[in-house]
Formats: structure tokens, sequence, C-alpha cells
């Protein structure tokens, strides 16, 4: 046993890796990031603070100061119209983006840079009048997948102001390009950029132990976890231990005849709690059980102040009152479904013969259920406690936003919206090895259930 | 016998529920919508870490929410501006009274000292850095060590604004080993990538970027009113009045320096809802933000105004519509203007507002009476005038929609109305237009936008119409990278507006001195702006707010964060 669980372990790690890579590059694709928000944005409206060629120039040394100009990944693939990173780094966020379709469309960029940069000097060198008067054309060069429309609005600006020299070159250009092997960008083409990439750098870090700093406050990512996880496992933990003994306990009271009653009555019930959406169900919490308009008994939000010098027990009975309603949101939401399920389970161990002969042998009927049916019913129980997890987290995300209590799941949204890579990392890499821990658990656990399995496994 | 117990157990439970915490008299309990995450005075990025360093940091000048008029703060009067050849050389004075937490005076060598960690490369300073570009050096005054000049590339109206609105750092506790002294101001203008080399600077770099200058209660000490008792990252933060305040004896009223209530706590609470409760219960002093609907039904509730009053000043805050003019199909100003005709604000107001909001003209708010041009009328819905607006433009009614050839191809009149997810008062807005404009025969379709695409995407020009807020101010009126036409291509001027005749209002505004002047540019701005319906101002917010009853002396203003919680006194 020992050594099956020992192989278990071994095996996560490569799934543990390949999860964390895959995270790491799928952030990276969101638009947008932490610097382009805090340093590129204009600001308010009615006078700049810092020009725009500034505001770039501070960005670009922000990227380098933290190491995040250099490429993603060993290699990269990609289309070989693809403008490199090096070019593209330098310009702001919406030429990047103008300027790589553009590529893409001409199928070279080399070419497609020239005809970018023309079209930038021709608005750079324009009156306003001008302006004003190309602006149709400029956009529909920009934007069009159409090569004639391109050609086409070259053609107006020429003919808007003939004596330009860079209308002209925009027009040979425009012609130039009409001719290009368009298919070219389906090539693609193989760029290494060695040891100096970002998946590098943080792939060992991890291996040192550092998981990166916050971009947000410089902190490491592991002091933040470490302080925000204690408070959500709290919540997951006891909502999760709460949820599974209530379900247990109903399920099996359900399962006797002489409930039959009650059983009416408390499916449709649960039924009901099960409709609720969570963030409904926790504002229905807080409005009946901490609002003076109905009961007023526990405490709205937070955690509530330390005062310093406690002792442990005192900060417990202190943060108590704080988690009741968060806890016991969370355990509401997932009984439905476990007692369904718990119920079920049991349903189908009552066939069975072993449950017959219990009864020929005339034992009492809840001594049937806990001895004899509950043994058996527990490896589907199992299974679905350890794919739990995931449910509860997603949980916390809604349970400590509302009941503003700091934890993993309220971390986990802020460093989204952020983008807050290394916590962003960090946090799905943390809630991967949970998971992982808990099928451990699980696996433990079938083994203690079912004597067979531990067989099994040691033969 | 045992059901007695559990009952009696639960009852125990129940009433040790029951306590509340317990609290000083004075204390001003606020709430904040996230963790400040950073309270480090140069690289702070949220409005409420700003709202807490405005206690603890001071700069040169200061908003006085009072009357919203800029007021020394650390310099004793309005500095004096000269302007020789293509420099501009702007002197300020300090308080004599100023003083650092451990007593020793604020010099011109702080304020030295933080324009080398504004500017200096490594350091974590690349948000404020673009605003002092221009600073080109500081001359300290010989005889004085409470005066320096600034030296300023060029002149804008703005700079005397941007010289003192950052926050002087006392260099004993932010540099206390001196590596910044080796350095001067000018080391670090223009190109200095040379200076990151300096071993000098790294080291210092080193020890300023690290968590401790972001966090520590013991290094984020300024010349404000207060210091950090208590961070608990994400649920509170606890500020504490200094014991005898320089600020607090400084005698004429010219100054917005105050630091009255002993202790304030942010709580951070992110969910409205819950704050609102929280509010009910009593926990919580100010709410500012309150939705519109919540708002109404707070006034309504008779004990909850007993204890709290309720305020709405008129925010700087505006909504407006962006369509993209350099659409080959949107490019006719007449197109816009029916698409214009098409917008009903005033039910904007009414639904998504519940009509706390004022209409406006233009992006010039209605209660600056003297540069508003109140001769215009916000449009309204005219169907009819939106018809033949769009057959003057060219197009051409047919059975499902309007039809225009354009550079050759027939195009149809469709417009994709975006927003940024989540705010629902876009959202409410958007659909109303969509209904007004079906009724026209304009098939809309309405989205939301995830936050950073939907600015991604207005930068690049890829948008047919959307809605944004603006936030100004009563001060400065540059619109310059709104409408100027060369911001088009690289700039804020999302939308292509520009004319050459609202170019040259945009730079005779900067040179001109005389307020009536001033006024004229501006309402002649807000004529063409209407009248090219590129960037289509809606209505003014009023922002909602409710302060417990027991405080007076609150400076409720139109300004972010509405009220100034440094000047709440309690009520005698």
């Amino acid at each position: 046993m020992r050594y099956y669980l020992l192989k278990r372990l071994f095996l996560a790690i490569p799934v543990l890796w390949l999860l964390a890579t895959l995270v790491f590059m799928l952030s990276r694709l969101l638009p947008g990031s932490y610097a382009a928000e805090s340093i590129l944005q204009e600001g308010n409206g009615y006078y700049a603070k810092g020009s725009a060629a500034d505001r770039a120039t501070a960005y670009q040394q922000y990227l380098i100061r933290t190491g995040q100009h250099l490429p993603l990944f060993y290699f990269s693939v990609s289309s070989g119209a693809t403008p490199p990173d090096s070019l593209l780094r330098l310009l702001p966020e919406a030429a990047q983006h103008n300027l790589q379709q553009l590529a893409w469309h001409i199928g070279n960029w080399q070419e497609a840079y020239t005809f970018w940069r023309t079209l930038q000097e021709l608005q750079l060198h324009a009156g306003p009048a001008e302006l004003q008067a190309l602006a149709p054309f400029l956009q529909t060069i920009t934007t069009t997948t159409n090569v004639q429309q391109r050609v086409e609005a070259a053609r107006a600006i020429i003919k808007y102001d003939t004596a330009s020299p860079l209308a002209r070159k925009l027009y040979r250009l425009a012609l130039k390009l009409q001719q290009q092997h368009r298919l070219s960008f389906m090539i693609p083409s193989l760029r290494w950029h060695g040891t100096a990439n970002q998946y590098h750098k943080w792939l060992t870090g991890i291996l040192h132990g550092n998981l990166g700093n916050s971009y947000r406050d410089s902190r490491s990512v592991t002091d933040i976890i470490v302080e925000t996880s204690a408070n959500t496992f709290w919540i997951i933990f006891i909502s999760m231990l709460l949820t599974t003994l209530a379900a247990l306990e109903l399920s099996i009271k359900l399962m006797q005849p002489r409930y039959k009653q009650w059983r009416k009555a408390v499916m449709p019930l649960l039924f009901l709690i099960d409709s609720i959406p969570l963030f409904v169900l926790a504002l229905l919490l807080l409005v009946l059980f901490a609002s003076p308009a109905f009961l007023q008994l526990f405490p709205v939000y937070g955690l509530g102040y330390g005062y310093g010098g406690q002792t442990r027990i005192e900060q417990i009975t202190h943060t108590l009152p704080y988690l009741v309603l968060p806890i016991l949101c969370l355990s509401l939401a997932h009984l439905p479904y476990l007692v369904n399920q718990f119920y079920n389970a049991l349903s189908a161990a009552e066939s069975m013969d072993y449950t017959r002969t219990a009864r020929a042998k005339g034992l009492p009927y809840g001594l049937i259920i806990r001895k004899h049916m509950l043994r058996n019913a527990l490896l589907p129980i199992i299974t679905l406690l350890s794919d739990f997890l995931p449910a509860l987290i997603a949980g916390s995300v809604i349970i400590e936003t509302i009941f503003a209590i700091p934890g993993m799941g309220r971390l986990l949204v802020t460093s989204v919206q952020a983008r807050d890579y290394p916590l962003l990392v960090a946090i799905v890499l943390v809630v991967a090895v949970a998971k992982v821990v808990s099928h451990v658990l699980a696996d433990i656990c079938y083994a203690y259930a079912d004597p067979r399995i531990r067989y099994q496994s040691q033969a | 016998m045992r059901k007695l117990q559990i009952l009696g157990y639960s009852l125990l439970l129940l009433l040790c529920f029951c306590s509340k915490p317990n609290r000083v008299p004075d204390e001003v309990r606020v709430r904040l919508t996230s963790d400040p995450e950073t309270l480090n005075p140069v690289s702070y990025t949220t409005a409420g870490s700003l709202q807490v360093i405005n206690l603890l940091f001071q700069s040169l000048m200061a908003i006085d929410l009072a009357d919203d008029k800029i007021k020394p703060a650390l310099a004793a009067t309005k500095p004096s501006i000269v302007q020789q050849d293509s420099l501009t050389y702007i002197t300020y004075q300090l308080r004599p009274e100023a003083q650092w937490t451990n007593g020793s005076p604020v010099t011109a060598a702080d304020v030295a000292f933080t324009l080398k960690v504004l500017k200096a490369p490594l350091l974590n300073n690349e948000r404020m850095k673009p605003q002092v570009a221009f600073i080109h050096d500081i001359i300290i005054d010989k005889a004085d060590k409470r005066k320096f000049t600034f030296v300023c590339d060029g002149f804008t109206p703005e700079m005397e604004l941007l010289t003192g609105d950052f926050f002087i750092l006392p260099a004993y506790l932010f540099d206390p080993e001196g590596k910044m002294e080796a350095f001067t101001v000018s080391d670090f203008a223009g190109d200095n990538s040379a200076r990151e080399n300096d071993e000098g600077l790294q080291n210092f770099a080193a020890h300023y970027n690290s968590a401790e200058y972001a966090r520590s209660k013991d290094l984020l000490q300024g010349s404000g009113g207060y210091v950090i008792t208590a961070w608990e990252q994400g649920q509170y933060l606890t500020l504490k009045r200094k014991d005898d305040w320089w600020g607090n004896h400084v005698d004429d009223n010219t100054h917005a320096l105050t630091a009255n209530p002993l202790q304030i706590s942010f709580k951070i609470i992110p969910d409205n809802t819950t704050a609102l409760l929280a509010l009910k219960n009593q926990q919580l002093d100010v709410l500012e933000n309150i939705p519109a609907a919540e708002f109404n039904q707070l006034k309504a509730d008779k004990s909850f105004t007993e204890d709290y009053a309720l305020y709405t000043p008129n925010s700087y805050e505006f909504a407006y519509i962006g369509l993209n003019s350099r659409l080959p199909k949107l490019s006719d100003k007449r197109t816009r203007q029916a698409i214009a005709n098409l917008l009903d604000i005033n039910s904007f107001i009414k639904v998504s507002q519940q009509s706390y909001a004022t209409p406006t003209v233009g992006p010039v708010p209605p209660s600056i009476k003297p540069y508003y041009n109140n001769k215009l009328k916000p449009y309204s819905y005219n169907l009819q005038k939106a018809t033949a607006l769009l057959q003057a433009a060219g197009w051409q009614r047919k059975a499902d929609g309007w039809f225009k050839t354009i550079n050759g191809q027939q195009q149809q009149l469709t417009l994709e109305v975006s927003y940024r997810a989540g705010n629902t008062v876009f959202e409410n807005a958007a659909l109303i237009f969509q209904q007004g404009a079906a009724k026209a025969g304009i098939p809309v379709t309405v989205q939301a936008q995830e936050g950073s695409l939907f600015s991604q995407k207005a930068k690049a020009h890829d948008f047919d119409m959307f809605f944004r807020a603006l936030s100004g101010n009563p001060f400065v009126f540059n619109f310059k990278p709104l409408f100027y036409t060369s911001y088009a291509n690289d700039g804020a001027n999302y939308t292509g507006f520009g004319t050459p005749e609202s170019d040259s209002i945009l730079d005779a505004y900067n040179v001109a001195e005389d307020d009536k002047e001033k006024a004229r540019l501006l309402k002649r701005l807000q004529e063409i702006l209407h009248e090219e319906a590129a960037f289509i101002a809606l209505y003014y917010q009023k922002d909602r707010l409710a302060v417990h009853r027991r405080f007076t002396n609150l400076k409720i203003s139109g300004l972010e964060p509405n009220y100034d919680v440094s000047s709440f006194k309690l009520q005698e």
C-alpha cells in the first residue's frame, strides 16, 4: 500500500508540472497586463499626466526591470509573417495588434512593417483638416482584409493630396503588396530563444522554492498564500466536515421506514435549496441573520479585530461568530447534492443480498444501515468527496467576496482581475496540489473501507 | 434533561455571538472596496490607497474639498511661475512648521530626494515617472533650505498642478544611508540608461523595491496627520492621529490641513450588499457609491435617516458615448448626428441612475457655469430628425435597414455597442438605445467586454460605438489629449474626433490667460463637439453617500472620495 501511494505521489509530479506550465502560458494570453493597465492608462481626461511617449518609455523600463521583456518560452512557433517579439515589444499594445494583423494579411512582416511605418508617418505629418478627410481611408487600410480595398483607399489618399511623397509611397507599397504571395503566412517559423526566457526563470525559481513576487505589492507569493490560505482552509475543511456528517446522518435517517413522512418534506426542501444560486443564498443568510431588519445574530463581514496578545482559544472564540454564516452557507449549498448521492448509494445497497440476509437475521433496521449497508455504500461516497474540492473552492470565491473574508478565493479573483500572474499561477498550483492530496487520501480511504482493494494493491 | 442542556448551550453560544466589538467614540469607520495592496506614495495604484496615503503623506498643494479649490499644503503659498525661453521656473516655499514624524523639518532636500526617487531608473516608479518627466532639475535656495525652484521644459497650464501633485517623501526614512545623495535630479533627466549600472543606485533599488516600502508601518510615515497602527491584509487598516500634529497649529484659513478624528478605520468589504448591511448595522460611518435603487430605499427608511445623513453632491464624473468617426460608415457627421438623435438621455438617467444625474451637452460640467455652454440642448430622442439626417447622409431605407454604397460596396448601417463588462448602468443604457435604434431600422448588437479588452479595442479604434465614463475636476480643462487630432493615432482620442478649428481652439486655450477668452473658447469647443457628434457627453452623475450624523464638518464634495475624513468632527 505504501509503495502504491508513493507511486501515486510520484506520478502526480509531472501532472502538476504540466498543469502549472499550461496555466503559466494561458495566463499570459489574457489581453492586457498589470503594467499596461497601470502605467499606460491615460488617467483622467481633463489634462494629461505625462505624454504617451513618456508613458511608453516608463512601460519599457518596467518590463525590463521585472524581466517581462524576455520571450515567454524556450522557443516559439508562429506564422512566418509574425513580426519578431523584439520589434513588437517596442510598440504600444494597440499598434502591436494592428501591425500583427497587417503582417498576417500581407504574409511578410518586413514589408508589413515598412507599410505600417509609412502609414504612421503619413498620419504624423497630416494636418487636422487632412486627417479628418483621410481618417476613413486610413482606418480601412489598417483594418481591411481585402487587398483591393486597401489599394482603393491608398488611391483615395493620393487623390486628396497628389503632391505628398508619403501618400505616393503608400500607394506604391499597396500596389506591390497586391502582387504578394499571400499564403506565405501559413508557413510556420520556429524561433529559438535559449534559456533567457520567462518560463525558464519561473521554473528555476520554483525548483528553488521561490514562487516569485506579486506584481501588485512586491511581496513574496509564498507569504501571501500562507497568510490567506489558513482562512480558506478552515472554512472549506469545517464546511466539508459538516456537510458530510449532516448528509450521512440525513440520508441514513431518510432510509429508515419510520421517517418516511420526513422524506416527503425534506427532499423537496433540499431541491429548493439546491436551486438557489450560492450568492443569493449568502445574501439571504446575511439579510435574515445579520440585519437589524430581521434577526441580528451574527456579524456582517470580516473576521473582526485582532487585539494582539490573545491566546489561541480567545482568538478562535473571537473569530468563530464571523465564520458561522460563511460556513453555514457553503455547507447548505452542497448539502442537497450530497444527501441525494448518499441516499442513492444506500438505496442501491438496500437491494443487495447481504441486506436481505441481515434483515432475515432480525437485526434492527438502523443497525443494518450502519453496519452493513453504509460500508458498502462508502466507495462511491469517497469518490464523490475527493472530487468535492473544486466545487468548494469555487464556492469560497463567492463566500469570501460577500462576507469580506480575506482568503484564497478572493485572492484568486483579484489576481486575475489585476493580471497578477505570479500569484495567479501559484494559487492554481496550490489548488492542484490540494486536489492531488485529496485523491491520495481517497485511495487510503478506499483501502480502509474495502479490504479487497487493500489486498489487490499489495499483490 | 439532555435536550434542556443542548438548549442551554446553544443559547449561551447565541449570546456570545451578539457581542459587538468595542470602539473609540470618535473613530471613523470607512469602507474600502479592495485592499490598498500598497501604500507606497510613489507606486500606489487604487483610489482606495490614494485616500489612505493622503492621510499619511502630503504634497506641496492639495485640494480642499470644502470648496474644491487647490490650496497650499506643504507649500506655504501658491508657487511663483516664471517663463524664460523654453524653460519654466516654478518656485515654492515650504511651510516653516512642517515636520516629519520624528520632529525633523521638511526641507527642500526632501523634495529633491522625492524627485530623484520619481525619476530614477530601476525603481518601482513607472506609474508616476511620466507625470514629472517635464521637471528637468531642482534648484535649492542657498540661503533658505525651505525654498526651491523646479526647472521645467516648455510650458503647459497643468504644470502648476502637476508640480504640486506628488507626495513628498522623508529622505531620513526612505534613504537612511543617503545613497541617493550621490546623484542630482538632472542626472535622471532624459536618457538615463547609463545610470542603471551604478552600484549605489542598484543597492538603493533593491532596498526600495522591497515589500517593506509598500506595507511597513514604520517606514510609511510622512508629514501627514496620521500613522498606520494596524493593517490586516484584506480585512482592515487602522490609522491613528499623531499626538500634537504640526498641521493643527497652522492658523491661517488658506489651507486644508486637518487631522481631527483620533482614529480612522478602513474596512475592506468587496461586496456592495454586504457594505450596505454593515451600514444599516451601524458598523460603518461612511459609505459612498451607494447604488441608486438602494439609495432611494435608504432615503425612505425613517429609522435609518435618524442616524445617517444622505448626500448627493454633483460629481465630476460623466458618461459619454464614443462613435468611431474613422469608420467609413460613420465618417459622415450627419450619420453620427442621426445616431445621437436616437439617444434617449432622459431615459438613461431615469432608468440607470434613478434620476441622480444631470444631462450635459459636453465634457464641461454644468455646475461650472462660466464655462458651460447653456445655449446648446442635449440630444433627445427624435425619430423624424434621425431619419431625415440618415437620408441626407446618403443612406437608403430598404425593407431590412439602411444601406449605402461605400468604396464601391453596398454596406448596411449596423452598430455594435460595447461597454465594460459588469457595468450595469451602461448595460441598461445600451439596451434602451438598442430599442430606440430598432424603431429607426438600425440593428444594434450590445456587447459587454472584459475591461482590458475593452480599453485595448478603444485604443486600436476597433469599435463602432461605446459607453464610457470619464472623471475630471473643476480646475483644469485641457482637453487636448481627448480631442486633438494627432492624439487619435496614439492617444486618448479614441473616437477620431477633430477639425482644424477644434485643434486651433485647443492650442489657443492652453495659452489663453484671460478667463473670458477661455470661456469663449470652451463654449465654441462644446458647439463643435455637439455638431460633430463623435464624442457625445450624456450626463454628469451625482454621487450618493451616507455619513453618520454624529459627525459634522464633512466637506462633502463632488471630487473623489466625496468627503474629507480627516476633517470630521464629533457633533457637539
